[in-house]
């Protein structure tokens, strides 16, 4: 309390910049927003996602001239709620997004430890898949992959987990073969750990502050290909709220109401951006060494 | 190496391209007799394996088979849309280069001046703006509200200068903003890391001029992350075109692939995969030669 007193004190607004400089505030102000409204969703949207009215179709928002009253961002062709349909977006984005990031980046990074400590032939084999993988143009597959498999939620999220795991291996894997000359690995081996204690007990700890930076780092792209990938159909099927989809749907519109894609996009960019600074920042503190990712 | 990699790629992708896809497609209303003997005709009764090796051997000497929709070679189709990739590939790239490299400069030197923020926040627009809404809201700005720019298409050949190069900007500067975006952060941290190295100060020490140290100095170094990136970015436009070839309709590679998909032409699908991982092994390739010519310290063993 007392310190709250004094900080308001001491006020000044040079300072109030200098923090928003040197911590990410608004960032994860932004990501703690999408947490809540992901985990919440149902309890926030004034209206359903889904439900249609016809008579409003792309009612104009609230705060417009003429605008239609209750709908914040106002509607889109079939009159659902954008604004409803973007709390709603946020979850499935949250969603698939955590599920294929953990896959992927256990995946991964396994493999990163597996072909930076053994080397050799493995090594060459594993990152000969990833060279492969990285070459192979991923929205055509991921197209392919819709067609074949059908689109729906599980298909994404298997999609976005094998687009990423092949940058875990590379950063992992490099980190790893820096760290296994290191003296203490060579000690450890000398006092007779097993490879398996080797691994978990000294190399991973010190894998974890890569792994954690690029997890940041990937994030923001996995949103991005998981929004594209709903924008050219090979993602999240029709009537479920996500983001990247809502902005397909309401392109044709776009002229004469242009909130039904505008506000799906600009969420899009509002996370993006502030899991780029976040992953930025958390760079700077954690890895300095990453500096050019 | 480079052979070996291109062999896992197509294997990997005719176990996932199934033989149904094709023959569903082709089966709507057909007699079962005509069917098999299509199946046979296009040498689809052999098992996948031999198929496989059928068309490697095939696609060594140049030819990838016939599209499956109306028999032209896939080859041909692949040519005639290639310029329309490169170009906008091209263009792309040249934007991404000629804004980045020199607001990264800038915005080194200026470091927390005007200039930086808007050259950072620049990037971060890039880097966070998802390209399809870039170019449907740039469409819905300049060429239907404003009117200044065509929406959508490449112009053909006899049009005048000016309106083909009107057609390039709006997809030019979608597909290049994300690309200009890493340039901008690159060179602005080799920038930083390198005016803060012992060299510099020697030369700042000895007398040399602020602009000397700059140019002479600094810059030759901090060009390395750039250039040895820059054959990566190309390979990367080059197959990230697609989906700014679909917003804007243009005519290149990624919308004759998406085609492709929607008619389940596989053998068209085969060709254009196939095309952009050659494409892109082989940037990555000229990416690792740069990179030992743009910094001679750097040596294989």
């Amino acid at each position: 309390m007392n310190n709250a007193i004094s900080v308001l004190n001491k006020f000044n607004p040079s300072k109030v910049w200098n923090a928003f400089r040197r911590w990410p505030i608004i960032p994860v102000a932004i990501l703690a927003i999408l947490l809540f409204t992901g985990i919440f969703a149902p309890l926030l949207a004034p209206q359903s996602p889904t439900a249609q009215t016809l008579k409003l179709r792309n009612a104009p928002p609230s705060w417009m001239e003429n605008g239609t009253p209750g709908k914040f961002l106002g509607a889109d062709h079939v009159g659902r709620d954008v604004f409803s349909r973007i709390i709603h977006g946020a979850r499935i984005s949250l969603f698939v997004v955590i599920i294929s990031l953990t896959s992927g980046l256990l995946v991964g990074s396994t493999l990163g430890l597996i072909a930076g400590y053994a080397g050799g032939f493995i090594d060459e084999m594993i990152m000969r898949l990833v060279d492969v993988w990285l070459a192979l143009p991923f929205v055509l597959l991921a197209l392919i992959a819709a067609i074949v498999l059908g689109p729906s939620v599980k298909t994404v999220m298997i999609l976005l987990a094998l687009f990423t795991w092949a940058t875990f291996v590379r950063y992992v894997r490099g980190e790893v073969l820096s760290l296994k000359t290191r003296d203490y690995v060579a000690l450890a081996k000398v006092a007779g750990a097993s490879t398996t204690r080797i691994i978990i007990k000294h190399i991973l700890p010190n894998v974890l502050n890569t792994i954690i930076v690029v997890a940041t780092l990937r994030v923001g792209q996995l949103i991005l290909t998981e929004a594209t990938l709903s924008f050219v159909g090979a993602g999240i099927p029709a009537p479920t709220p996500a983001w990247g989809l809502m902005v397909s749907e309401e392109k044709e519109y776009l002229n004469s109401s242009w909130w039904g894609s505008f506000f799906p996009g600009l969420a899009i960019f509002l996370v993006v951006m502030s899991l780029n600074f976040l992953g930025d920042w958390l760079r700077d503190k954690l890895d300095p060494r990453l500096r050019q990712l | 190496m480079f052979a070996a990699t291109i062999i896992v790629f197509c294997m990997s992708r005719l176990i996932g391209d199934p033989l149904l896809l094709y023959a569903q497609a082709g089966g709507y209303g057909m007699p079962p007799e005509q069917k098999e003997y299509l199946r046979q005709y296009l040498g689809l009764d052999k098992p996948l394996i031999v198929q496989y090796f059928v068309w490697m051997w095939n696609a060594m000497q140049g030819d990838l088979g016939k599209s499956l929709l109306d028999r032209t070679p896939v080859t041909t189709m692949i040519w005639e849309k290639l310029p329309a990739t490169a170009y906008l590939a091209g263009t792309a790239w040249l934007f991404a280069i000629i804004t980045g490299i020199p607001l990264g400069i800038i915005s080194s030197i200026k470091r927390g001046g005007l200039v930086d923020y808007i050259a950072r926040g620049f990037a971060l627009f890039g880097q966070a703006l998802p390209q399809f809404w870039i170019a449907i809201v740039a469409i819905l700005i300049f060429a239907v509200q404003l009117g200044w720019l065509p929406a959508f298409g490449m112009a053909s050949s006899d049009d005048p200068f000016l309106d083909k190069v009107k057609h390039f900007i709006l997809p030019t500067i979608t597909l290049g903003w994300g690309g200009s975006a890493i340039y901008t952060r690159l060179t602005r941290s080799a920038m930083l890391e390198i005016m803060d190295s012992e060299f510099i100060k020697l030369a700042r020490a000895k007398g040399v001029s602020t602009t000397k140290v700059i140019w002479k100095h600094a810059f030759r170094n901090a060009l390395i992350p750039p250039i040895t990136y820059s054959s990566l970015f190309l390979a990367g436009f080059i197959t990230g075109a697609t989906v700014v070839e679909l917003v804007f309709s243009w005519p290149g590679i990624g919308r004759l692939a998406i085609q492709a998909v929607i008619n389940n032409d596989f053998a068209l699908l085969t060709g254009t995969v196939l095309f952009f991982a050659a494409a892109y092994l082989f940037f990555a390739f000229l990416a690792d030669v740069m990179y030992g010519f743009a910094d001679p310290r750097i040596r294989y063993d």
